[in-house]
């Protein structure tokens, strides 16, 4: 889209990338799929070098990976889920970093693309969460006291039940999941549209010499806002992380 | 061109079947190969480490307990050895005044013998003066009187006989 002068590309052309290997199929490979291979690689070559380095007194990356597992154990799951759920460490630290990097790609020079702005990619990670929790819960409490825990809120008078059942089934089975993958996938849409304006912006008055008198203040609003998405990554991935803590825990230790 | 769109894209709101695809066996591989292979490791490293903080201030604790245990019992026993030596001292002034009273009572007992012992050799020998005084007076009084009969001196005579008799005694 061309606004006075701005070539401003169109949402979709930000989005939506062409395949690099097997077009035309189910498993089209374009950078959205390198980039969650690569999110998954990072992660896991950061475990194996920390793991490798074992040292007893932790420098570098085995301190880095080790602050981030005592992070999540403490922070996210004991004040969430409780001892129970200390067994659930590994699996969301790997949930954390992946989100972490798919997120942070977003400011990363040349990738500049977090693939947690696509629904392909929030959408899937909210649904293995939705259908863990609810398998958790399920092999935990058995299913009829799973889903009475889950839809019928104790202490509650019988007649408000008709009102409440509803709600709960609303809020826990399906807005749950949705929630997850819209928040995740439109914090990060918003960031990278944002930062794609400022960008445009600058570049556009980098090019017109009468621009230059404003040109401060688009470039200087970029890098705020470049350190602004590198933290809402790591807040974002934190948010995802504790959410799926807080409904496993209840999965784990019967809600309400 | 102003407010024109380019081109029509499918809606990007929309997932892609192949970007799902690859996404979800991303985070599978992830899983998977992190829980069984990359967590332990690091997992059993801190784990060990907060064994080793636990068991070095456990260890440090019982230290420190020994430490005061072992202090106590030097106090103790400086405490006792100080006593002992007390009690020794006192013994000792004591053994040493009983030892100086026994001194002093035998020396007194022993001066008092001697004196014993002296008076009595002064009365022997002075009885045995007197024996012999005797004896001597005896036998000068039977030769005096063999010399009176012997001589039949005068009485007159006899006065000088005595005085020089006498006076050979006393030589004597």
């Amino acid at each position: 889209m061309i606004f006075a002068g701005i070539n401003f590309p169109p949402i979709a052309e930000l989005l939506n990338w062409k395949p690099i290997a097997f077009g035309g199929t189910a498993l089209m490979f374009n950078k959205i799929a390198v980039l969650t291979l690569l999110s998954a690689a990072i992660t896991l070559a950061l475990f194996f070098v920390a793991g490798r380095r074992q040292k007893l007194v932790p420098r570098g990356i085995q301190n880095i990976m080790e602050s981030s597992i005592d992070f999540i154990t403490n922070s996210v799951v004991i004040d969430v889920m409780g001892q129970e759920g200390l067994a659930w460490v590994p699996w969301l630290t790997g949930l954390f970093f992946f989100i972490l990097f798919n997120n942070l790609f977003e400011v990363i020079p040349f990738i500049q693309m977090p693939a947690t702005a696509r629904t392909s990619v929030t959408i899937p990670l909210a649904l293995i969460v939705y259908v863990t929790f609810i398998v958790v819960g399920v092999k935990k409490q058995g299913f009829g006291r799973y889903f009475k825990s889950a839809l019928v809120p104790s202490g509650v008078p019988v007649a408000l039940l008709i009102l409440l059942v509803p709600i709960e089934l609303l809020s826990t089975f399906i807005v749950r999941p949705f929630a997850l993958a819209v928040r995740l996938f439109g914090n990060m849409l918003a960031g990278h549209l944002l930062l794609v304006t400022f960008a445009v912006i600058s570049e556009a008055l980098f090019v017109r010499s009468i621009g230059l008198i404003v040109l401060p203040l688009p470039a200087a609003t970029l890098v705020v806002l470049t350190g602004y998405e590198i933290f809402v990554g790591f807040l974002q991935a934190f948010i995802f992380t504790i959410l799926t803590a807080v409904y496993l825990g209840e999965s784990l230790g019967g809600g309400h | 061109m102003l407010f024109g769109v380019v081109t029509q894209s499918p809606n990007p709101i929309l997932p892609s079947t192949g970007e799902i695809i690859w996404s979800v066996i991303s985070f599978g591989l992830l899983l998977v190969i992190l829980v069984k292979y990359a967590f332990p490791p690091v997992a059993s490293m801190m784990a060990k480490r907060s064994d080793k903080i636990r068991d070095d201030l456990e260890a440090a604790e019982s230290a420190r307990r020994d430490a005061e245990r072992l202090a106590e019992e030097r106090r103790a026993e400086l405490g006792r050895a100080r006593e002992e030596g007390q009690r020794i001292i006192e013994d000792a002034r004591a053994t040493g005044e009983a030892l100086r009273q026994e001194a002093a009572a035998e020396a007194q007992r022993e001066a008092q013998m001697v004196r014993e012992q002296a008076q009595l050799q002064v009365a022997a020998e002075r009885s045995r003066l007197i024996l012999e005084l005797r004896g001597e007076l005896a036998g000068m009084a039977i030769e005096l009187s063999t010399r009176i009969l012997a001589h039949e001196l005068a009485s007159s005579e006899v006065d000088p006989l005595v005085e020089s008799l006498l006076a050979e005694a006393d030589s004597e």
